[in-house]
């Protein structure tokens, strides 16, 4: 029989939904992507990206985004407002520190989301001089099924010698990142044993989304059984206080609502999230298709797009249609993550709630 | 002011979800980890005493805020330290009596520490030092 949610959970759901519908109303930015390149020194199977070790477009230069963000500068409060690169493979680049000495200056916290390859004990310590406060870095599994996942032999290794390194640093704040597929679900104790020997304190555990190159993959797709072992998993060692693991920002998860995450569900892309591409679109999250694009900064003002656009981020009505049409929990959930549609009025890819349901049947 | 109010109500939502023991308030300002994530912060440290009204030092009583527990000791003395951003700071703290009677029975108390103009000593960088306070509760009785 499927879990139900207790009357305590109804209650923070409702009051959640009333959150959810003032932070709409506040739309106050407070995390800003940064795509540095499309450029990637590994090919993996899952990448949402489309990634290429030369890609077509060519990395957008530091001053153009430094521009970006002075536009922006005014209407928000630089110091709670991080920003992350991304990629791509942001390391790729030569020039971050240049881009993080400047953000640092102007008050801004950043990070990195990285695959670990080149993070070299010497590239660490270069990026932390010039500001770097933050780094998610991606482990997989172990040797073997993150080395087919990331279709490198020594992807494994290098990722856990950057890990090691980060764990090494005081006062730094990182965590580290799985995406659970077939190859991994079964290891995930074993992840977790590894991390915490590598001295890591917070881990989040994603599914793989059916984008880009995953897209094509059926395999790297949880059947609903695996599926919904991940969330028994990550509410059990919740309870052991030994390592801070938490589900990622993806899907409304019924009665696991509270009880893997330490928030509930709410996808913030255009709410509180904003990205700048390497081609200068200014998008939401990231992950979402070319159709959520709101601007360029090329051609637009940064600020004004925040200001005046992002408004089918912040009205996800469009999304009530197929299987959510009559989703009994569409107000808390409101078509899960964008990053799920293939575009504004499109129908949603995969149903957490739903696929957890399959298996409880 | 409209944003004003919302803003107030978010405080006050973000109070009662985590007296439903949902989330926490960095939790619920942030997208990937919290929103003190890589900022600027500083360790706020909390110490003090838990008795009863009658004056005796409660040993035992657990003590929460976000996400880190402690206990009171034998004198009934506890010290807690949470990492935020360093400015002026309420922390929503619960007192637990989770022993059964073997230091009496008690009322759970959930209550606010408030910092206002926190001075920040011994920082570095982005860490910004660490800023303590005194608070010192009574706890009534299990009727």
């Amino acid at each position: 029989m499927p879990q139900k949610l207790t009357f305590r959970k109804k209650i923070a759901l409702e009051l959640f939904r009333q959150y959810r519908k003032n932070a709409k109303k506040i739309h106050q930015l407070n995390y800003i992507f940064w795509e540095a390149t499309l450029r990637c020194n590994l090919n993996c199977l899952h990448c949402g990206s489309d990634c290429k070790k030369e890609a077509a477009t060519k990395d957008m230069p530091v001053a153009d985004f430094i521009s970006a963000i002075d536009d922006i500068r005014e209407i928000v409060e630089p110091n709670h407002t991080m920003v992350v690169f991304t990629g791509g493979e942001p390391i790729l680049r030569k020039d971050l520190e240049i881009c993080g000495k400047q953000l640092y200056e102007r008050g801004f916290p950043w990070g990195i989301v990285s695959n670990g390859f080149h993070l070299t004990h010497e590239r660490i310590q270069s990026l932390l001089n010039t500001g770097m406060r933050a780094a998610t870095i991606s482990l997989d599994g172990l040797e073997a099924s993150h080395n087919w996942l990331r279709g490198n032999k020594n992807s494994f290794k290098n990722a856990v010698s950057a890990i090691a390194n980060l764990s090494k640093i005081h006062d730094f704040r990182f965590d580290v990142v799985t995406c659970a597929n077939r190859k991994n679900v079964g290891e995930l104790p074993e992840i977790k044993k590894l991390l915490l020997e590598l001295g890591v304190t917070e881990w989040r555990i994603f599914t793989i989304a059916p984008i880009g190159r995953a897209a094509q993959m059926n395999d790297l797709q949880l059947p609903p059984n695996d599926f919904k072992s991940v969330f028994d998993f990550i509410a059990n060692e919740r309870k052991q206080n030994d390592l801070k693991v938490n589900f990622g920002c993806e899907g409304f998860l019924g009665y696991y609502e509270g009880e893997v995450r330490d928030n509930l569900f709410f996808c913030r892309a255009g709410i509180n999230v904003a990205s700048v591409l390497t081609d200068g679109s200014i998008s939401a999250c990231p992950n979402l298709r070319d159709n959520f694009i709101q601007g360029n900064i090329y051609e637009d003002s940064f600020r004004e797009i925040w200001e005046t656009k992002f408004q089918l981020h912040r009205d996800r009505s469009w999304a009530k249609t197929g299987e959510c049409s009559s989703c009994e929990f569409f107000k808390y959930c409101e078509g899960n993550g964008l990053h799920f549609h293939s575009g504004p009025n499109s129908e949603l890819s995969i149903c957490h709630y739903k696929k957890i349901q399959e298996a409880s049947n | 002011m409209k944003l004003k109010i919302a803003k107030t109500y978010n405080r006050f939502i973000a109070f009662f979800l985590w007296l439903l023991g949902i989330g926490s308030t960095a939790a619920l300002n942030g997208c990937i980890g919290g929103y003190e994530y890589g900022s600027p912060h500083a360790d706020f440290k909390i110490n003090g005493m838990v008795t009863n009204q009658d004056n005796e030092k409660i040993p035992g009583i657990k003590v929460k805020v976000d996400y880190d527990s402690t206990y009171t000791d034998s004198d009934g003395k506890y010290n807690i330290s949470v990492e935020a951003f360093p400015k002026d700071q309420n922390f929503f703290i619960q007192f637990s009596d989770i022993d059964g009677g073997e230091n009496g029975n008690y009322q759970t108390l959930d209550t606010v520490v408030v910092f206002v103009d926190p001075e920040f000593k011994n920082g570095e960088g982005w860490y910004e030092g660490e800023t303590s306070k005194e608070f010192d509760v009574k706890l009534k009785a299990e009727n």
